[in-house]
């Protein structure tokens, strides 16, 4: 209740803040719309002369098209020059208003202002940039959008400015690479984003000095606190509306030209295990996948390494009434477990780099030579045994059903060391490289943050957040770990229909 | 501000327990019967008091000086020499005991799992992982101990399991009080040994001493009550289901009960069991070799440029060498018993020397510099 | 220098990664044993029968080896011989004692078990009646899956009380424990058919005597030991025409028994074990159980047949000098100072041990 009411005084003293002083200069107008707008580098200004006097069109240009900004209304007021503005301009819709508020809200909403030193600002209604439908190929989901990132950065601002559309998105443009002069764009929401955070982000960037920045990668190669490690340490996402939830966050996003993924940083473990998804699903659906997700994770990373310990050290494990079977089926394999559990996780990786490669049709066809023609004869020819393709085949489903594609290859790579201490030492060699593992994952930092948050450091509250999903009404604060300035999300009251209703 | 970065006191309470419990939890019920009989759990009592007034007391020694590390206050109270001198001291135990636990979890992998496995291997294999760990900062050991101490919930589940499943016999536990108060007193420190890490309060006490000392006191005691009860507990499957001429031949009733514990899915619980006991060893490791390096670190002050990683990793494979030296098991109850008489010394005798000449001489922090 | 360097961990990677390490003991190579006898031969050595379970072709068959030997160590050493492949007893889920053993110091054999880590120490142990290999290599003839059938004749006989839930490790403890003895199930061959004969009862280490079927699922009924159903038959009339309508059959249902020292004076020490139950009617030819007072005259007989049986019962097990009851350890437990004053051993037997039955019949079935 608290959090709602601050948000909403917030609000009340920009309102009075701009009521003060009735009468500016055009500069200070346009001053004060350059500070509504957090200074952000898509906002742009164009000066033009009209009735002998300075005229201002002010707009973002990630929102709006600029092909009908220069045919509907700069062309007019060029060839005209006097007369009255509305009978000018071409457009459907004009806003008179003289509070900037008004005029920064519909900024970011596709108007673009046109201000002279009167009063009154002019609000256009733009038509916005048309953009065909790319359904994103890494991230499909059943439900929600189907929108994904395209290749030109102001295109792809336009999709997170459409989903966030509140003056506070900032946008910050610059290049790098010497010779490359890459053009990438930092987002990310004024007033909620951790100051430091930013700070360290423009550190980092700073140092970058390279001859070519070619794709997010480089970017991540170079801000990344530890390149070394298996684990990706930012998130790589097509899509905007993931960008946007995260953003909402508290995150940074960054945006590359020709490139249709987009960086989010710093991120946890844990974002790498949760889709877009989730939250169009109902709250129970949701838990359900997320414990899946969470159960596919172990698996993909343990059970080979588990089978092949229990095979070669500890077969007491296993129940009586199972063992012939495996037993059996190994009989005539020649290979250690070791070695079998390697030919079948090579031969997986070969298939799925093979299917890459491949178009779309032929893949298909791989799929069905590699899985059942492959995994049938090499099971009939003795070379591997029947439990070893099963669960060979396991471990690679688990291991897709996670939505990072860098996470999952990740972990199907840490299986191999993994194998080999199971195979050299047991049980007790997984266990020392599980630990291992934990500890790398304890001391890894995605730009300064931990992560392994919540699970280290540990917070209960946003634990059970992470793997079952509340109803989103239930998640009132964000969570604390990005330090993000203010927490509230949503409040208590907002399901006070509730009592409305009981009354009778 | 940035509520990431601070340790809280939950932090502190893992860290102490995840020291205390180690390779002793497997073998003490067996150690502390072999004492005072049935009574077992009457002495494991008795220690979990005395070991409270042994925190009391410590605490109040770092209540003095709440953001100093035991090794600078003890150049404070006793000068530079001989403070130093303690700080070498204080050396020497982490890393016997250091190497003291890789010998004992060693024995155990040993007998239990690895059989035929060198030993210099599975020493290297504990050790690998306690020296990454041990040269982070108590941020990041303090976040692994918390994950893993699933491991003691697990422990207690399968016991609970033990108890519903095994036709126990209540009756092993009476009569009550009849093996007399000098056997349950030597009960008391046969379980001592099994809780020695609550010592490690003197170096973490300036590293949570934001969170004020009260807090500090509460997680202290905590812990040492969390792992009192833990023992008992334990303790109590144990006399009641070995009959008492049983558990004089099984050296590791925790892990023997575990054995007897039969599940469709998983026939043989004890071999996953005993393995990944390794990873509560694992801390306590660490937890040791943390305590060398930070009083490395003050000993060699003045080599600014002396890496923290190093120190940890030096006296890491000192410990694995020593470790390695004693062969037979009899030179290894040798150097336990060393350790031992030595721990008393570090724990008891020191803190409470610098107490009496803290409070006698009215030093207190910011006063003397 | 380097690229000879790189090589030679190549090699060793290799060589360590095709052959496994120290401890690797592969599935692929183990010849699991699944059930094993021990039997003691005319000249006090031991005698193991083990059945590994193989393949011709692709059906599994039933292997049998023998090894003889002075401990169960060397026969297993022996049997390695025999068998291509690591001779792996680990699997195995029952082990059965030939009586001739089991008469025997029983502990002295065991040893090996509870030492071994690798060991199953909840596999099952039975004593068969007469020689524990015959039972094996009969059951190997008719059936495959022989250590399953033996573990399901077992744990069937669990259900329906007729004996004790023990494993190597439960008689471990009361081996161990100087207040308590045990019984095991008894196995023999009938008519080429293996079954359930009673149970073996065992005082300190070795086998003393046996109990029927009947009289174990009493005793487990008076030691508060019932599973989850428990069977009786009782002759309640002897004058009907038909011989059938002589006899009722009943199972117990919520039995309570609760021992009791009534005396503890060393020279006199009264035991009273008593034990309220339900009984629930399942099969009662003459059917008249509508009226009140038969039911009453039912009760009565059936209680006094129990008490009849018990009292029976517990002169067998006095006269074998086995404390079923743990009627020691309730001793030592509660009154220390009589235990330290009897010779246990010696007047044990002596001791007065009365049982008191109270019934009421709860159940008839859904007829009258």
């Amino acid at each position: 209740m608290s959090g709602f009411e601050k948000k909403n005084n917030r609000r009340v003293k920009q309102l009075i803040h701009t009521e003060e002083k009735p009468l500016k200069s055009l500069e200070e107008k346009v001053e004060e719309i350059k500070q509504g707008l957090f200074q952000t580098d898509d906002f742009k200004i164009r000066e033009l002369t009209f009735n002998g006097k300075p005229l201002m069109i002010l707009f973002i240009d990630s929102v709006i098209d600029n092909k009908n900004l220069q045919s509907y209304i700069i062309k007019p007021i060029n060839e005209k020059s006097t007369g009255d503005l509305k009978y000018i301009i071409s457009v459907n819709s004009i806003i008179e208003t003289n509070s900037i508020d008004e005029a920064l809200n519909a900024m970011v909403d596709g108007h673009c202002a046109i201000m002279s030193e009167d009063e009154t600002i002019y609000l256009v209604c733009m038509p916005k940039i048309d953009e065909a439908l790319n359904e994103p190929f890494n991230e499909k989901v059943i439900r929600g959008s189907h929108q994904g990132f395209s290749e030109s950065i102001t295109k792809n601002i336009h999709f997170i400015r459409e989903r966030i559309s509140n003056p506070q998105v900032t946008v910050k443009y610059a290049t790098v690479g010497e010779t490359t002069k890459t053009k990438y764009a930092l987002i990310y929401i004024s007033d909620l984003t951790d100051p430091e955070l930013l700070n360290m982000i423009e550190n980092r960037i700073s140092y970058i000095k390279a001859d070519s920045i070619q794709s997010p990668g480089y970017f991540e190669e170079y801000l990344e606190d530890n390149s070394f490690s298996p684990f990706p340490q930012f998130l790589n996402t097509e899509r905007p509306d993931r960008v946007a939830a995260n953003l909402m966050e508290g995150r940074v996003g960054l945006v590359m030209e020709g490139s249709p993924t987009v960086l989010l940083f710093p991120v946890t473990f844990f974002s790498f295990l949760q889709t877009s998804e989730d939250y169009n699903n109902r709250s129970f659906i949701s838990s359900f996948f997320r414990i899946v997700r969470l159960f596919s994770f172990i698996i993909a990373l343990c059970l080979p390494a588990f089978y092949i310990a229990v095979i070669s050290f500890n077969y007491e494990i296993i129940p009586v009434e199972i063992i012939f079977s495996i037993k059996s089926s190994l009989e005539y394999v020649p290979f250690p477990p070791l070695i079998e559990a390697m030919i079948m996780q090579l031969t997986l990786e070969l298939l799925r780099e093979a299917s890459i490669r491949l178009p779309n049709p032929i893949a298909q066809t791989i799929g069905v030579v590699g899985g059942l023609v492959i995994g049938t004869a090499v099971v009939e020819a003795n070379l591997v045994s029947n439990t070893m393709v099963i669960v060979v085949a396991l471990t690679a489903i688990s291991s897709f059903v996670i939505p990072s594609n860098e996470l999952s290859t990740a972990l199907r790579i840490l299986g191999f060391p993994l194998m080999l201490m199971a195979a050299f030492f047991g049980i007790f060699g997984m266990v020392i490289g599980l630990m291992i593992i934990l500890i790398h994952l304890i001391k890894l930092k995605s730009l300064g943050h931990h992560y392994l948050y919540p699970v280290a450091p540990l917070d209960i509250v946003r634990l059970l957040d992470t793997f079952i999903r509340v109803p989103i009404w239930m998640s009132r604060k964000r969570p604390g770990d990005l330090g993000v300035q203010y927490k509230w999300r949503a409040s208590s009251a907002s399901r006070g229909w509730k009592k409305d209703e009981q009354a009778d | 501000m940035n509520k990431q970065t601070r340790l809280t006191s939950v932090q502190l309470t893992f860290f102490i327990i995840q020291t205390q419990i180690g390779v002793g939890v497997l073998g003490l019920p067996f150690n502390v019967y072999s004492a005072s009989k049935a009574d077992a759990w009457i002495s494991i009592l008795i220690a979990g008091g005395i070991i409270q007034i042994i925190i009391a007391l410590l605490w109040l020694l770092g209540k003095r000086f709440p953001s100093k590390s035991l090794f600078e206050y003890s150049k404070l109270v006793l000068g530079k020499f001989a403070g130093t001198f303690i700080n070498s001291g204080y050396l020497i135990y982490g890393v016997l005991v250091s190497s003291l636990i890789l010998m004992y979890s060693t024995a155990i992998i040993k007998s239990w799992a690895l059989i035929l496995t060198p030993e210099w291997v599975i020493m290297l294999l504990l050790i690998t992982p306690a020296v990454l760990l041990g040269k982070e900062k108590v941020m990041e050991i303090c976040n692994v101990y918390v994950i893993v101490s699933g491991l003691i919930f697990l422990l207690i589940i399968v016991s609970i399991i033990v108890l519903f499943t095994y036709p126990v016999d209540w009756r092993y536990l009476f009569p009550v009080g009849a093996s007399g108060g000098i056997a349950m007193l030597k009960g008391a420190k046969e379980a001592y040994f099994s809780m020695l890490g609550f010592e490690l309060l003197l170096i973490l006490y300036p590293h949570f001493n934001h969170n004020g000392g009260r807090s500090i006191i509460k997680a202290a005691s905590t812990a040492n009550l969390t792992v009192t009860l833990v023992y008992l507990f334990l303790t109590v499957v144990c006399l009641v289901t070995f009959s008492p001429a049983e558990i004089k031949i099984i050296p590791q009733p925790v892990l023997y009960y575990v054995k007897s514990l039969y599940l469709q899915i998983i026939e043989r619980v004890d071999l996953l069991f005993a393995s990944l006991w390794i990873v509560n060893v694992i801390t306590s490791l660490t937890s040791y070799l943390f305590l060398c390096t930070e009083s490395c670190r003050y000993i060699f002050e003045r080599f600014k440029k002396l890496k923290r990683g190093f120190c940890t990793v030096f006296w890491g494979i000192l410990g694995y060498i020593i470790a390695l030296l004693p062969s037979k098991e009899s030179e290894m109850e040798m150097f336990n018993k060393w350790v031992i008489s030595g721990s008393y010394v570090f724990v008891l005798i020191i803190p409470i020397l610098l107490l009496g000449m803290a409070i006698l001489f009215k030093i207190k922090e910011g006063e003397s510099t | 220098m380097n690229k000879k360097l790189l090589a030679a961990a190549a090699l060793l990677f290799l060589q360590v990664s095709l052959t496994g390490c120290w401890d690797q003991r592969l599935l692929k190579n183990g010849r699991l044993v699944y059930s094993s006898s021990f039997d003691s031969t005319e000249n006090g050595n031991i005698l193991t029968t083990a059945i590994i379970r193989d393949f011709q072709g692709e059906f599994p068959t039933n292997v049998e080896i023998q090894g003889e030997g002075r401990t169960i160590r060397e026969t297993r050493m022996k049997m390695d011989r025999k068998v291509s492949g690591n001779f792996e007893p680990s699997k195995n889920r029952v082990f059965l004692l030939g009586e001739d053993l089991a008469r025997k110091d029983i502990y002295q054999f065991l040893d090996v078990f509870y030492r071994d880590p690798a060991s199953s120490i909840s596999s099952k142990i039975a004593i068969a009646d007469g020689f524990g290999g015959d039972i094996l290599s009969k059951l190997s003839q008719k059936n495959i899956l022989i250590s399953e059938y033996l573990l399901e004749q077992i744990n069937s006989s669990e259900d329906s009380t007729e004996v004790d839930e023990h494993n190597l490790q439960t008689i471990c403890t009361i081996m161990f424990d100087e207040g308590k003895d045990f019984i095991l199930p008894l196995i023999g061959l009938e008519n080429e058919e293996v079954v359930m004969k009673g149970n073996a009862i065992f005082h300190k280490h070795s086998m003393v005597g046996k109990l029927t079927v009947p009289q174990s699922t009493l005793y487990l009924i008076l030691a508060n030991k019932k599973s989850k159903r428990a069977r009786f038959v009782t002759k309640i009339d002897s004058s009907n025409n038909l011989p059938l309508d002589d006899y009722v059959a009943y199972t117990i249902t919520n039995p309570e028994s609760k021992m009791k020292i009534i005396s503890d004076s060393p020279q006199n020490i009264k035991v009273e074990i008593r034990l309220t139950a339900g009984i629930s009617i399942g099969e009662f030819p003459a059917d008249q159980l509508a009226e009140e007072k038969t039911l009453k005259k039912i009760n009565k007989k059936i209680e006094n047949d129990l008490t009849k049986k018990s009292e029976q019962l517990i002169e067998t097990i006095q006269a074998a000098n086995a404390d079923l009851f743990g009627i020691g350890r309730e001793l030592i437990a509660f009154h220390p100072k009589t235990w330290e004053k009897v010779k246990w051993e010696e007047d044990y037997p002596e001791i007065t041990i009365i049982p008191k039955i109270e019934t009421e019949i709860v159940g008839k079935g859904i007829i009258d």
